[in-house]
């Protein structure tokens, strides 16, 4: 049910950033909706129109769901493997009032994995998908200039795999130090 | 089998128990994304400006083909007043901590929502079964 709840949050917040962006390209008249609308290649039927927005959000909350909730239930998996710790809440501890922690290693695990994930697929899909005579990925390849080495290829996208892996399981990891310090700070 | 009377079993259940259902500190959660999304932002425009300009491959006029960060720069259409420049970067900084801060904040408030509903569902299913059993 968690897992299920953080894939609904995920789903959510994807479906509504994808609708709320391409609905502000819509309304502004001289903004450049091309390259937003290159997400095409990975969400069919998304344009940068009204039912474009709304097929956005749908996809968008689509894939999110599909993709943080096997995550989440890793993490919490591995959570609940884990022996207790002398942290444990006393018997009478009101749950609705409990501040949760977030276990960095483990946080840190599962965002890296599903940053990792979403590249591999992301070129993998471009791969594909490549119509002979047309440019490969020209916009997923500038990657490549934060990120030495990586390429549309299938070695490129085990590449990105492994950079993302890295990069956004250690922002993860920085994310839950510095959560956890603000709800220590707050309880005093 | 574990005995359900086990004191460390009770312990575990309890702490898996406030895993699933504690709530998310939507300001520390806000803050923290808010920090790492700024720093990414940043980190990326310096990376752009030191690069300097570059031919843009994609871009659709090609007498605006060499620009710095031509992609990165397509960010001003959301923040106000970005630029792939040194002043731009810092101006970076300030958005990416707004956008990061309402992510953390925002996603925070959906999860909470969601084990709230939950909770209360099982509270009322609890009660309901406590009245029909006497």
């Amino acid at each position: 049910m968690n897992a299920i709840s953080l894939g609904l949050s995920c789903a959510l917040l994807a479906g509504a950033a994808l609708g709320g962006a391409t609905l502000w390209l819509v309304l502004q008249e001289n903004g450049s909706s091309y390259h937003l609308g290159l997400l095409v290649h990975f969400f069919p039927g998304y344009s940068i129109t009204w039912t474009g927005a709304v097929v956005g959000a749908l996809w968008a909350g689509a894939v999110a769901f599909f993709s943080t909730t096997p995550v989440a239930m890793l993490y919490y998996l591995k959570l609940l493997s884990r022996q207790p710790t002398d942290s444990a809440p006393s018997k009478g501890q009101r749950l609705k009032e409990e501040v949760a922690r977030l276990k960095k290693r483990e946080f840190a695990m599962a965002i890296g994995l599903l940053a990792g994930t979403a590249m591999f697929i992301a070129t993998a899909l471009l791969i594909v998908n490549h119509v002979p005579g047309k440019p490969l990925g020209p916009h997923l390849k500038l990657f490549g200039l934060f990120l030495p080495g990586y390429k549309v290829t299938w070695v490129g996208s085990a590449l990105g795999f492994i950079y993302l892996s890295i990069l956004a399981g250690t922002a993860a990891l920085f994310v839950a130090w510095v959560y956890n310090r603000r709800v220590e700070a707050n309880e005093g | 089998m574990t005995d359900p009377q086990d004191p460390t079993t009770e312990k575990r259940d309890q702490q898996r128990l406030i895993q699933a259902f504690a709530h998310l500190d939507r300001h520390a959660l806000g803050m923290s994304c808010g920090i790492v999304a700024a720093g990414v932002l940043f980190l990326m425009t310096i990376a752009m400006t030191v690069k300097g300009p570059t031919p843009c491959m994609a871009c659709l006029d090609p007498s605006r083909s060499l620009r710095y960060g031509p992609h990165l720069e397509l960010l001003a259409y959301l923040f106000k007043g970005y630029s792939v420049s040194w002043g731009g970067a810092f101006i970076g900084l300030g958005w990416g901590m707004v956008a990061g801060y309402l992510v953390g904040h925002v996603f925070a408030g959906f999860l909470n929502l969601h084990h709230r509903v939950y909770l209360r569902v099982i509270e009322r299913r609890l009660r309901r079964e406590a009245l029909s059993n006497g």
